[in-house]
């Protein structure tokens, strides 16, 4: 039997009927096509009108794991006030709540899988996955020295990614959390790592094709070096350089995008950024926007933390080393509205969600809790889509931030379009999840459906509707009591020589100290005791064209 | 994490206290029997009680039926933690920390401390897996500090503290770090151990968690973490709190992510609340403020059970209850032992899959703490249910 949805503004430029309003039909759980005899739709949903989109899908935030549970404990919740991290529960029912349906937690090491997707798991309401973090171990610094074969750098990345059950490879300060505990507090894209003479270069060049040729979709994810740093945003272009035409994914671009000019020895690289992103297919990025307010900083790259200790507030801090793999900093920091550095992050990942021009290739995120919590988005989709509210807000800032910005020339509003697609369609082409992110025939009924406000954050703050797998979790604004369904792990599934695995077994172990079975975690594991099932995530075999002929 | 497994050497000293317990005194029990405690346990959550579940030491699993326990009987949950618990959570939160883990030890650490009289025993297969690597495959040092005079096979050097000076010492060296230029004018006896630390690149200090649990205690630890911070400021000097209770740091974990308080949580009906005013209580504390308690262990433990006077106690059914009434214990399966479970590693760097070990056989309990828990949240709703009707 089918379930009607009449009255639906369908916003999907994947769907032959975008911007009409149409009924949208569900069957088993996914979208499927009219019926010929409609005595077979048992029930019939008037959405009267409101925005149709596919589930929400947040390409990157920190919501599982040990940083983040270390973060609860360093930023505790009292009893007044919200904590800038929720607990698990109420971290997927404020997501429910915005209308999104599936979440990744991008920085997941090996040897903490367990924690990340137990805590995942105990995320209601959201599809979930995790990218597993690379770069920094010994026994891969010590293959790159000795300039190992393709075939081993495919083994040791395609077990990595099987074993902790990731979806995608992330590489955050490559070499450089490594360094660190060698004496060297930064590393720049072609310095030398003081033990083992590798340079960030020769990582990400290596780990950006070793993921395409085990067949990952995502393509590798990267924090890159000298994060917060003046002038960084010429690391992150060499950064970009590094990955030599394999597909790249730049993250929280916002933190490598500072010039070292401009008044207090700061300023804007987004001009800079979004002009080679634009001309380079390749490249993509997410924001990692800033949003006043009060937040905790969390992340792999110690380096980096350790270097913002200074900036904690409250002043309290946390900086580990997790088994030889990355760190782990957690700096608590408020973002001052009046503050020049604070003024300038906010312009500078508005003016490149503004200047990049492919709405495919760049997404919309905060790097919750890094940039702020994940429930500003709303109030940074009106940001992007109503200028006349950018501007009302440019005027609070630091003024010699404001005044330098160029938010006060851009014009251009994002249309409902874009915002689906940077949202919903764009996240799941590059993740590789061909069963959602539209409401085509054929795709899994996860929607959101959003009754127009007063404005644009109005609008998105809270869905009126929510599907997830075809099961009506929010009705009328309000949680249903409807049994949840079961939600998944999204898992890649990489091709390697698994018979190449023998030396590289040896080398984990003495280094981790622990067989390197334990570390695998079975699919068995996964929906017995961790209580999310896998669900493996299907590659991207072509492309996929939208109906405004644009090829992605 | 080791020390219980059957397939670890013989000559582990837990597993071999664990071993030399007295018999069992819990038989499994009959279904019969099994209907009946669940009905007297969910009468601990009667509308109206104030309950509390008390964990002790549990896996993954059973923490989370228990929150949802305490969620559906609006109790309050609480995880029986020493005060080194406490001291190390009021430093975090108020400080911050400075961290590590046993790889980055056995790995990459130059300069190993070892501190304290119950890191040896309380973690008996540190040396062999983490230090001797160190030690012997990359020529680290490691000082090991106690108040006995007792060698340590495998140390580069001995010092002897006595523990009323541990502080002082702690103190001593502190200063020593941030001056380093008068290392050479004062004659004490932390000199040596001082430029050792500012020769070292990456030096790591380990104790045992629990021995650390008084309030000049968490002086030194603090001493310990400005320490570290001295140090990192041109090399690094990380700290590595081991624990040896490794179900109640997981039930520490998981109780933080779900509700995110830790290690006390009440629900109203509608939210979460801490319960700040429990820091500093007493066993006698929790005995006068609640009506009744559950008391939940489920995983092989050689600590004694605290002296809680609970209504009503799930424990494995291997645990030695002999001082407890039969009729207020129920037996259950044990993780790691006869169900599969997730328990934390005592550096808390990592969740351990923890398979059975023992072949079912017809003395393997049928039920799990889980299955205990779940019935009686499921029999505490029909209750609230038909009370409201």
């Amino acid at each position: 039997m089918l379930t009607e949805l009449c009255n639906a503004t369908l916003v999907d430029p994947l769907h032959p009927e975008n911007g009409r309003r149409t009924s949208l039909f569900i069957g088993a759980g996914k979208f499927v096509s009219a019926p010929r005899d409609r005595s077979s739709v048992s029930e019939s949903i008037d959405l009267n009108g409101a925005y149709a989109l596919a589930g929400g899908i947040d390409i990157h935030t920190h919501i599982g794991g040990g940083k983040v549970n270390l973060a609860r404990l360093l930023m505790p919740q009292t009893d007044d006030r919200e904590p800038p991290l929720w607990p698990t529960p109420r971290t997927g029912e404020l997501y429910t709540q915005m209308g999104y349906t599936a979440c990744f937690e991008p920085a997941m090491l090996l040897s903490g899988a367990r924690h990340t997707h137990l805590e995942l798991a105990d995320t209601p309401g959201i599809d979930s996955g995790a990218y597993v973090v690379l770069g920094n171990e010994d026994w891969l610094l010590k293959a790159l020295a000795d300039d190992a074969h393709d075939a081993a750098i495919d083994t040791l990345l395609g077990w990595s990614v099987e074993a902790s059950q990731a979806l995608a490879v992330k590489v955050v300060n490559a070499g450089g959390i490594n360094a660190f505990k060698f004496g060297q507090r930064s590393l720049a894209i072609d310095e030398r790592h003081a033990k083992w003479g590798v340079t960030p270069r020769q990582v990400i060049r290596r780990l950006a094709a070793a993921v395409e040729r085990v067949g990952i979709p995502h393509p590798l994810h990267v924090h890159a070096s000298n994060l917060g740093m003046p002038g960084n945003v010429s690391a992150a272009l060499s950064t970009l350089q590094a990955a030599e035409g394999h597909k790249l994914h730049l993250t929280h671009a916002q933190f490598n995008c500072y010039t070292s000019d401009g008044p207090f020895g700061m300023g804007s690289g987004a001009e800079q950024l979004a002009h080679y992103v634009n001309a380079h297919e390749n490249i993509s990025l997410d924001v990692g926007q800033v949003v006043f307010g009060q937040t905790v900083t969390i992340s792999a790259d110690a380096a980096a933390q350790f270097r913002n200790r200074r900036h904690a507030n409250p002043n309290r801090w946390i900086v580990n080393d997790v088994e030889c793999q990355a760190g782990c900093g957690i700096v608590p920091i408020r973002y001052e509205n009046k503050q020049y550095v604070h003024s300038l992050q906010w312009t500078i990942g508005l003016e490149l969600m503004l200047l990049v021009e492919d709405p495919w290739r760049i997404f919309l995120t905060t790097d919750h809790p890094n940039g702020g919590p994940f429930t500003s988005y709303p109030h940074l989709i009106r940001l992007l889509m109503d200028r006349s509210y950018r501007q009302s807000i440019l005027e609070m800032i630091h003024p010699q931030a404001a005044q330098n910005s160029l938010l006060q020339e851009l014009t251009r509003e994002y249309t409902l379009d874009e915002i689906a697609i940077i949202t919903r369609a764009a996240p799941a082409r590059i993740l590789g999840l061909q069963d959602r992110g539209t409401l085509s025939t054929g795709a899994i009924a996860d929607l959101a459906a959003y009754q127009h406000a007063d404005d644009w954050e109005a609008t998105f703050k809270r869905a009126s509707f929510v599907l997830k797998n075809g099961v009506k979790v929010m009705e009328n604004g309000h949680p249903t009591t409807a049994q949840a369904p079961q939600c998944t792990t999204l898992a890649a599934t990489p091709q390697y020589d698994k018979r190449t695995m023998g030396g590289l077994a040896e080398t984990i172990e003495q280094a981790l100290r622990i067989s390197y079975q334990s570390l695998q975690i079975s699919s068995q594991e996964m929906s017995d005791l961790i209580r999310r099932p896998i669900n493996h995530a299907i590659a991207d075999a072509g492309t996929r064209k939208n109906p405004g002929g644009r090829s992605n | 994490m080791c020390s219980l497994r059957s397939e670890l050497p013989s000559n582990c000293e837990r597993r071999t206290r664990w071993l030399k317990q007295p018999n069992p005194t819990v038989q499994p029990q009959s279904t019969e029997d099994n209907d009946s405690q669940i009905q007297k346990i969910s009468q601990l959550f009667a509308a109206g009680t104030k309950s509390l579940i008390w964990i002790d030491a549990t896996d993954v699993n059973s923490v989370r039926a228990a929150v949802e326990l305490t969620r559906a009987a609006c109790a309050t949950i609480h995880i029986g933690s020493s005060t080194s618990a406490q001291n190390f959570h009021r430093i975090l939160t108020s400080e911050g920390w400075i961290g590590t883990s046993l790889a980055e030890v056995a790995t990459q650490a130059d300069l190993i401390v070892t501190l304290g009289n119950g890191i040896l025993t309380e973690a008996p297969l540190l040396r062999e897996r983490f230090i001797a690597p160190a030690v012997e495959g990359r020529q680290a040092t490691w000082c090991h500090i106690s108040d006995s005079e007792l060698p340590i096979a495998g140390t580069n050097w001995q010092e002897h503290w006595p523990r009323s000076q541990w502080y002082a010492k702690l103190t001593q060296l502190l200063l020593a770090i941030q001056e380093p230029q008068k290392l050479g004018e004062n004659s004490t006896q932390v000199n040596q151990l001082a430029q050792q630390l500012l020769d070292s690149r990456y030096a790591v200090w380990l104790w045992d968690a629990d021995e650390f649990c008084n309030t000049v205690d968490e002086l030194c630890i603090r001493r310990l973490l400005g320490l570290a911070r001295a140090l990192s400021a041109h090399s690094r000097c990380s700290l590595l709190r081991l624990e040896s209770d490794v179900g109640r740091a997981t039930a520490e974990e998981t109780l933080l992510w779900l509700t995110g308080f830790s290690p006390t949580a009440s629900y109203d009906g509608q939210r979460w609340h801490s319960r700040l005013h429990t820091e500093n209580y007493t066993l006698e504390g929790w005995q006068q403020e609640f009506d009744s308690i559950l008391f939940l262990r489920t995983v092989p433990t050689v600590r004694p059970m605290p002296g809680l006077a609970a209504s009503h106690y799930i424990l494995p059914s291997t645990a030695n209850v002999s001082h407890l009434e039969q009729q207020s214990t129920t037996g259950v399966a044990t993780c790691g032992v006869d169900y599969a479970g997730h328990l934390w590693r005592g550096d808390r760097a990592m969740a351990l899959f923890c398979p059975p070990v023992k072949v079912p056989d017809a003395s393997t309990p049928q039920r799990t703490a889980e299955d205990v828990l779940e019935r009686v949240r499921r029999e505490v709703e029909q209750r609230r249910l038909a009370h409201v009707n």
